[in-house]
């Protein structure tokens, strides 16, 4: 079969391209590394059945991450393919040493030139083609003839930028006050006072969208969905298993579609990058990259789906890191959990500021988790972290943005209704049956919740963290009126922090290895036990409070220690 | 270094983790270097290169051999 491999710098347009040929839909945005990993898909190209391959971006040939790494083996292997190579008009010069690389392979080639909105210049095409010796078009034209070309290519950088520089003189001019990449926003946004407050206020209107404004919007359509499901039948069975499991996953898409709207507006904005560059000082000294904020805020959408994107990370030790982190952060799934267990302890009219609370305490326990990891087994080489490319900072394409929320909600919706409706069945001929699983309970007694009801739910949380919500809080074994406010909160902080969902443990397991993942998951199984009982006692206001908190975090240092054995390096 | 220095490449040292990715990016000998902006603390820093922008550890930066102009 005939292969068509779109090879190209990051950021150009190479997914955009690649959904324009493949009528595909795979996702598109404004960050160095939106596709994670090789994409691939077939169609009907001139009457003959063709693989198109989307390839990772890469500056040059010579890998700096592990994702560039892909790109290049990926291009080594299938030297007799088909190579388009797309390069963005307003940063030609740097794209085309990729370009030159491609040539010197003797590769078949031509080019596609993504012409930006805002460019402000002239490009003659015709005579770039002539002077490279393939064909150049622009995006939106037919595919023309793949060439291997002819033009002596000097080996060394200086002598390619040397001959980038001759083959640009008279065809391209290019009229902008600022460098690809900057706008004069930045010199607001990166403005080390301003840059702060400025994500502080972002912040907050993140999550007022979140919580506000889109369960306001969609709250009429919700509540007509839920009345009608309710009136289906009046089974027990359709209550407890059937409708239990839509008013789960209904109730709260409004929230999941907020975040996952809010965080892909960000990053299609640019601003995502501008974030990365001002905490890649306080990243790198807890042993992360700068690189880590774009999974690390994806993850508020879903964990596992952020996953795929540390692989931009150049520090190995740091993408173990990341992940680690995302299990920790607030998610679409947790957020139901947060919502009811806030709800009944202090109303639904004070949630709001509770949420924000509770999302700000796991943003820092997760730092917090990631420092012990790099103070013990996974320490970073610091040396080595953070280059970043900067993409321009633009109005956020609403089309593109709709269709990446859209995609994750259904990806979300997908991957969770059929869970929970599973989940939900094998609760109800647990309780039918009558299978007694509270041997489990006493483990959790130190920390308040010694319940049958509170192990099950934490058990078909690891499957996925929404079924701690249908499983303690729905139905007629709520544990509402069961726990103490204190273990209550204990409940709650365990249940966002004990172990990620199974979605994230493959995840994690795919790409770093089972002892790595195994790693991952008992530590922070133990770091959830340290906190919640922390939580217990603090809010239960016992007087061993203090003496407990020293011995906790005592077990907490003894688990985490800072020399561990130079084997298990990672 | 001050946002708003411009610099000239002299050379990138080869004992440099980063030496191909600098000279793909542009950091060879002649080469202008404007500093666009310096992270909170410092460890990091915005320049400008080959007519568009890169965030370079100082790390990096101090890899590399300027003529400062």
């Amino acid at each position: 079969m005939e292969k068509i491999i779109l090879c190209a710098n990051a950021n150009v347009g190479k997914s955009t391209y690649f959904n324009r040929l493949t009528k595909g839909n795979a996702r598109v945005g404004n960050w160095l590394g939106t596709t994670a990993k090789v994409e691939t898909k077939k169609i009907t190209l001139q009457g003959k059945e063709t693989l198109v391959v989307d390839l990772p971006g890469t500056h040059s040939l010579f890998p700096y991450a592990q994702d560039e790494q892909v790109t290049v083996d990926y291009v080594n292997k299938n030297l007799d393919g088909k190579f388009v190579n797309i390069v963005d008009i307003n940063n030609l010069r740097r794209n085309l040493f990729l370009t030159l690389e491609l040539i010197e392979k003797g590769l078949k080639l031509q080019i596609i030139v993504n012409f930006g909105k805002k460019f402000k210049g002239h490009l003659d095409v015709a005579g770039l083609s002539n002077k490279l010796d393939v064909e150049v078009s622009y995006m939106g034209q037919q595919l023309k003839e793949f060439k291997k070309s002819k033009l002596n290519v000097p080996p060394s950088a200086e002598g390619k930028h040397k001959l980038i520089d001759s083959i640009l003189a008279g065809c391209y001019t290019k009229k902008s006050k600022y460098p690809y990449g900057l706008s004069k926003w930045d010199r607001v946004l990166l403005n080390k006072y301003a840059a702060l407050p400025i994500f502080l206020i972002v912040a907050v209107i993140v999550f007022a969208i979140t919580f506000v404004v889109f369960p306001f919007i969609f709250s009429l359509p919700t509540n007509f969905i839920l009345k009608w499901l309710s009136a289906v039948s009046s089974s027990y069975f359709y209550q407890e298993v059937i409708f239990s499991t839509f008013k789960a996953v209904v109730q709260f898409l409004p929230q999941i579609l907020g975040m996952l709207f809010c965080v892909y507006v960000l990053e299609n904005s640019g601003y995502i990058s501008r974030l990365a560059f001002l905490v890649d000082d306080f990243f790198v000294k807890i042993g992360l990259s700068g690189k880590s904020v774009f999974p690390m805020l994806l993850s508020f959408g879903c964990a596992s789906m952020a996953v795929d994107f540390v692989g931009t990370i150049k520090d190995k030790s740091a993408q173990i890191k990341t992940a680690a982190s995302l299990s920790i952060l607030p998610c679409s799934a947790k957020l139901p959990i947060v919502l009811v267990v806030l709800s009944l302890l202090v109303g639904r009219e004070k949630a709001f500021f509770a949420i924000v609370a509770v999302f700000f305490v796991l943003i820092v326990l997760s730092l917090v988790f990631v420092a012990f990891l790099d103070k013990g087994v996974f320490k970073s080489k610091r040396e080595e972290q953070s280059v970043l490319e900067f993409p321009q900072l633009r109005i956020p394409r609403l089309g593109v943005v709709c269709k990446n929320a859209s995609n994750g909600a259904s990806e979300f919706l997908y991957r969770i209704v059929g869970i929970v409706l599973v989940a939900n069945m094998v609760l109800y001929l647990m309780q039918r049956i009558n299978i007694n699983i509270g041997f489990l309970a006493p483990v959790f007694a130190p920390i308040g919740f010694n319940v049958q009801v509170a192990v099950v739910a934490l058990l078909f949380g690891i499957i996925a963290k929404e079924l701690i919500l249908t499983t303690a809080f729905v139905g007629a074994t709520s544990l509402a009126g069961v726990l103490s406010p204190p273990a209550l909160i204990a409940f709650l902080m365990f249940s966002l922090l004990y172990t990620p969902c199974a979605h994230t443990i493959f995840g994690i397991n795919e790409r770093f290895g089972a002892k790595v993942t195994t790693q991952i998951v008992w530590r922070q199984f133990i770091f959830a036990y340290v906190i919640a009982g922390i939580s217990f006692l603090v809010f239960g206001g016992r007087s061993i409070v203090f003496v407990a908190m020293l011995f906790m975090i005592g077990i907490l240092a003894v688990l985490m220690p800072k020399k561990r054995c130079p084997r298990k390096r990672c | 270094m001050r946002v708003g220095d411009v610099l000239v490449v002299n050379r990138v040292k080869e004992d440099c983790d980063k030496y191909l990715y600098l000279l793909s990016c542009g950091f060879v000998k002649g080469a202008h270097v404007t500093i666009h902006a310096i992270s909170p603390l410092a460890s990091a820093m915005l320049v400008q290169i080959n007519g568009s922008v890169v965030c370079l550890k100082k790390s990096v930066l101090e890899k590399i051999e300027w003529i400062k102009t």
